[in-house]
């Protein structure tokens, strides 16, 4: 097990002992820096499968595959309230 | 020696020289763990029993300021130590970010690299969203700057498709500045991903010390 996942694993079981506790607030901020952690891994796991196809001589997807991905991500974004 | 005392030591060396080595091997040059040389490994090592003497001694005179308090939180700085240690992994674990934005080469892959950069960060918002941390003004002004930073991305696109069509030294410089464009464009979502995790540590910060703030309450109370 990584050190990166042992520190999680700590940070939710404070977290949790902290709801047991009644100290929601400090909580939620726990979670929220765990989740925000944990965005910027898959971003950056997203981005090393990219980084492997072009070290493999692998085409990236076209324009209209790319673009197409992202107009359908931003709306789905832009729609949320 | 009692253990909670030793063990709240021990686990801050090992978070300490954890941390430590990750910053080594974050260093240019550095692959593996076989590329750190035997001196930086010496004062690493140094460090952290030096890092346990300390923290075992501040646990101890902390532990007995426990028992004259009521306090509900008793290990804010383990949460700062391990939130700390978060933050840094958050800042340090790009890695296959530059790897992507390394191996790209000319201009077409790098704007693609761009684009996927782009897609990638739009739907961890959308995931962040999902999970609710994404809420209120924090959702409204990442929605902000998703809406003015798509056209440029879809510009890059027009630029490198003309690119493709025709190879001229003015699609080229075109190109350059649609990429450059659209990199800005993804710096500013990232602030808005990593912001959540900044804004998060500013949070627990400001929580933890509001909770040690109230002590002297308890110990009125006490």
């Amino acid at each position: 097990m990584d050190p990166i996942t042992i520190a999680i694993l700590a940070l939710r079981g404070v977290a949790a002992v902290l709801t047991t506790q009644g100290q929601t607030g400090v909580a939620t901020t726990i979670n929220t820096l765990i989740v925000a952690y944990e965005a910027g891994k898959n971003v950056d796991a997203y981005m090393a499968e990219v980084a492997d196809g072009l070290k493999n001589g692998l085409e990236l997807a076209d324009w209209d595959e790319i673009t197409g991905r992202i107009n359908a991500e931003v709306d789905e974004f832009l729609a949320r309230e | 020696m009692k253990m909670d005392t030793a063990g709240g030591a021990f686990a801050a060396m090992v978070i300490g020289f954890l941390t430590g080595m990750i910053a080594l091997l974050t260093q240019d040059g550095v692959e593996s763990i076989a590329d750190i040389g035997s001196i930086p490994w010496i004062v690493l090592l140094a460090g952290s029993v030096i890092s346990f003497a300390k923290d075992y001694q501040a646990l101890t005179v902390r532990q007995y300021l426990s028992r004259t308090t009521t306090g509900k939180v008793n290990a804010p700085p383990l949460v700062v130590v391990l939130a700390g240690f978060l933050a840094l992994a958050m800042l340090a674990g790009c890695s296959g970010t530059r790897a992507a934005y390394k191996a790209a080469d000319g201009l077409e892959e790098t704007a693609k690299v761009v684009s996927e950069h782009y897609f990638a960060l739009v739907r961890e918002a959308n995931d962040l969203a999902d999970q609710n941390v994404l809420t209120g003004m924090a959702l409204t002004n990442a929605q902000n700057v998703v809406r003015s930073t798509r056209p440029v991305v879809i510009e890059l696109s027009n630029a490198a498709n003309a690119y493709a069509f025709v190879r001229s030294a003015k699609n080229a410089a075109d190109l350059e500045r649609a990429i450059t464009n659209a990199a800005l464009a993804v710096s500013r979502l990232i602030d808005v991903i990593k912001g959540r995790g900044s804004s998060a540590i500013q949070d627990l910060e400001r929580d933890l010390e509001s909770i040690i703030k109230r002590r002297p309450v308890y110990l009125a109370a006490a």
